[in-house]
């Protein structure tokens, strides 16, 4: 077996030394990035009227915001959601009839289906509200478009009427259902496309 | 004390740990998300078209609203056409599917990473009760992991090509350790908020969810105004749970039952209220808590729990596409019930119980505890019953007319195996046989 020599010594020493740096270097910046993360979750996560939110959060946000880690886990916190909530599409036809049609409700549902409808719970519960009004003209169209089941008399006019009521204490009454129109809009042919 | 200090941040984040759990880790959650996909897929047009029920310019508002800041992945912003929306759809079960088996898993998680992200910035108003955040923040985490290490077919791949062997390679755990901070905090605001309510403090707020027809899915017994007791008692077992996941499961000998704790309280929410996969995701979540020495344990606790038994198979040790078998079985083999016997070792031979050396070329013989022995067909059928990736296909193995066509398979296999194809390990060896170093033309038979 060849001798090694003093040049493959020192060739042998610098890759070593390379390797040490290289894994130094790799680990200063993973340490960087876990400082940061664990910084950047901590201030997104505690209340938004904590000073370290208010100071933190313009430096953390465009991380969050960026990585699709924006993030809120109070739920059903501080109060459990009580609304039992429905939105009704009320559609008038060209030809004059009434249609009510409602956006899925869960409880109308099978298992398996309203499992994987989940979804819709959801959206009627955000969608339902007054601040969501932006919702609402895609919302009458959508249903106009579901209900659009004869050609020769399509959906001219629908109404959005929002029905609830709230679950009230353990032993107490359950109130009977509350309606509201909350919008209504004509539907016009490049709607229903 | 710098030293000290140095020295447990270092032992915390970067001494190395075997990869099982992570890699089971990225196989859960990869499943989960392929779930989560499918579920969206037959309303995909209504949540992310223009001409759904949340157009792009709804959705700038309510991103400038809920969370303002960049959005660099929020690619079904500008395109939106129902052909992009299907394809970009299936592009994202397909990516899914690959990390769930763990096939080009660093490519398939980014997948999954930026279709999560396309769905959430597109329109997060329904994300599901944080399910798709969980999905997001775990998937995120395994992307910074090499969570192919373990429990994946690049693994298999590895093994085939005899890069590595029976050991997972071991890894460092950083990532794993900022999904356990990630898990406590979710805990930590959750419990912290619910502290804060009027309902959670007089113990009766776990009535109300339950009782929205919306929202609850099974009954639930005694959670009424006759059975108050009952009702505190959910209430404030599962705050004292949330508290737990999120402060005592850091204590070692705490973290177990603090975990057992998290299972139930999920899976009493699963029970009872229609939140979809989001139970299934805490729950997998706790995987990354989870030591290797735990699931060592689970391994050998389950096959007894159900009286899996052990198995034994003569196999030809000689040929090459055998051996190659034989390591997909090991390697699909996780809770290690079968041990493989080379029929050309007469000791190994010796273990069988009288098994004749003639018979076992015959076919491959596998034989149970109780000694009963079975052939061919026959000994792979009970291989599959004891693989658990292999058992949903043994109810078709048992349909009358499988086992014949079976057989005839297998007799097929048996007769052309020197020309099917061998693991690559076996493959090198077979070329470099095959092209003595004298030059003289090879005597040995040739494998593809």
């Amino acid at each position: 077996m060849a001798q090694r020599t003093e040049e493959d010594h020192e060739i042998v020493y610098k890759r070593r030394v390379g390797r040490l740096r290289r894994k130094f270097r790799r680990r200063a910046i993973v340490n960087i990035f876990i400082v940061w993360h664990v910084f950047a979750l901590i201030v997104w996560n505690v209340p938004r009227n904590f000073a370290l939110s208010m100071l933190g959060m313009p430096v953390v946000g465009p991380y969050m915001t960026s990585t699709g880690l924006m993030q809120g886990w109070a739920m059903f916190a501080p109060e459990p959601y009580r609304l039992d909530v429905s939105v009704e599409a009320q559609i008038t036809y060209a030809g004059g009839e009434m249609r009510s049609w409602y956006f899925p409700r869960m409880a109308k549902l099978g298992y398996a289906d309203r499992y994987g409808k989940e979804r819709w719970r959801k959206y009627v519960e955000i969608m339902h509200q007054d601040q969501y009004r932006m919702l609402w003209p895609a919302a009458v169209r959508y249903a106009a478009q579901q209900n659009n089941i004869r050609p020769s008399d399509p959906p001219v006019h629908v109404e959005l009427v929002r029905h609830w009521r709230f679950i009230p204490a353990p032993g107490e009454t359950v109130p009977p259902m509350q309606s509201l129109s909350i919008y209504s809009a004509d539907v016009h042919p490049e709607d229903l496309r | 004390m710098l030293k000290g200090i140095r020295r447990v941040w270092n032992g915390f984040w970067f001494e190395k740990v075997a990869s099982g759990p992570l890699g089971l880790l990225r196989l859960v959650i990869g499943l989960l998300a392929t779930v989560s996909c499918l579920q969206l897929w037959p309303d995909r047009l209504a949540w992310f078209s223009d001409r759904g029920l949340f157009p792009t310019s709804i959705s700038d508002t309510w991103n400038s609203l809920a969370a303002p800041g960049p959005r660099p992945l929020n690619f079904l912003h500008a395109f939106h056409s129902d052909w992009f929306i299907t394809a970009f759809m299936a592009v994202f079960v397909a990516a899914a599917l690959l990390m769930t088996v763990g096939l080009w898993s660093r490519v398939s998680t980014l997948i999954v990473y930026i279709g999560l992200n396309m769905i959430h910035d597109r329109n997060a108003a329904v994300n599901t009760a944080g399910s798709d955040c969980v999905l997001i923040c775990m998937v995120f985490l395994l992307l910074l992991a090499p969570s192919g290490a373990s429990c994946s077919l690049d693994r298999l791949f590895r093994i085939l090509r005899g890069k590595e062997d029976d050991e997972a390679p071991r890894v460092a755990p950083w990532p794993l350790r900022l999904a356990q901070i990630q898990v406590a905090i979710v805990y930590a605001v959750t419990a912290s908020s619910k502290l804060l309510g009027e309902q959670w403090r007089n113990g009766v707020a776990a009535y109300y969810p339950m009782s929205l027809p919306e929202l609850s899915r099974f009954p639930v017994p005694l959670m009424d105004a006759n059975h108050l007791w009952f009702v505190h008692f959910v209430t404030y077992s599962a705050l004292a749970i949330e508290v737990a996941l999120a402060l005592l499961v850091w204590i070692p000998a705490l973290r177990l039952p603090v975990l057992a704790g998290g299972v139930l309280l999920h899976l009493g929410i699963e029970y009872s209220l229609n939140l979809p996969l989001f139970s299934f995701l805490m729950i997998a979540s706790y995987l990354s808590f989870i030591e290797q020495s735990d699931l060592e344990a689970f391994r050998v606790w389950l096959p007894r729990a159900i009286r899996l038994t052990r198995l034994r198979i003569l196999f030809d040790g000689e040929c090459e596409f055998c051996r190659s078998v034989l390591l997909i079985l090991q390697f699909c083999d996780a809770f290690p019930r079968i041990e493989f016997l080379d029929y050309h070792q007469p000791q190994q031979l010796a273990q069988t119980g009288g098994v004749a050396f003639a018979d076992a070329e015959k076919s491959a013989i596998a034989i149970d505890e109780r000694n009963r022995r079975y052939a061919g067909y026959y000994a792979f059928r009970q291989a599959a019953l004891r693989i658990p990736i292999l058992l949903p296909l043994v109810p078709f193995l048992y349909i009358p007319g499988v086992p014949r066509l079976g057989e005839t398979a297998y007799k097929w296999v048996t007769e052309h195996r020197s020309h099917l194809p061998v693991a690559w390990r076996y493959r090198k060896k077979a070329e470099d046989e095959e092209v003595p170093h004298d030059g003289s033309a090879a005597q040995h038979k040739t494998l593809r």
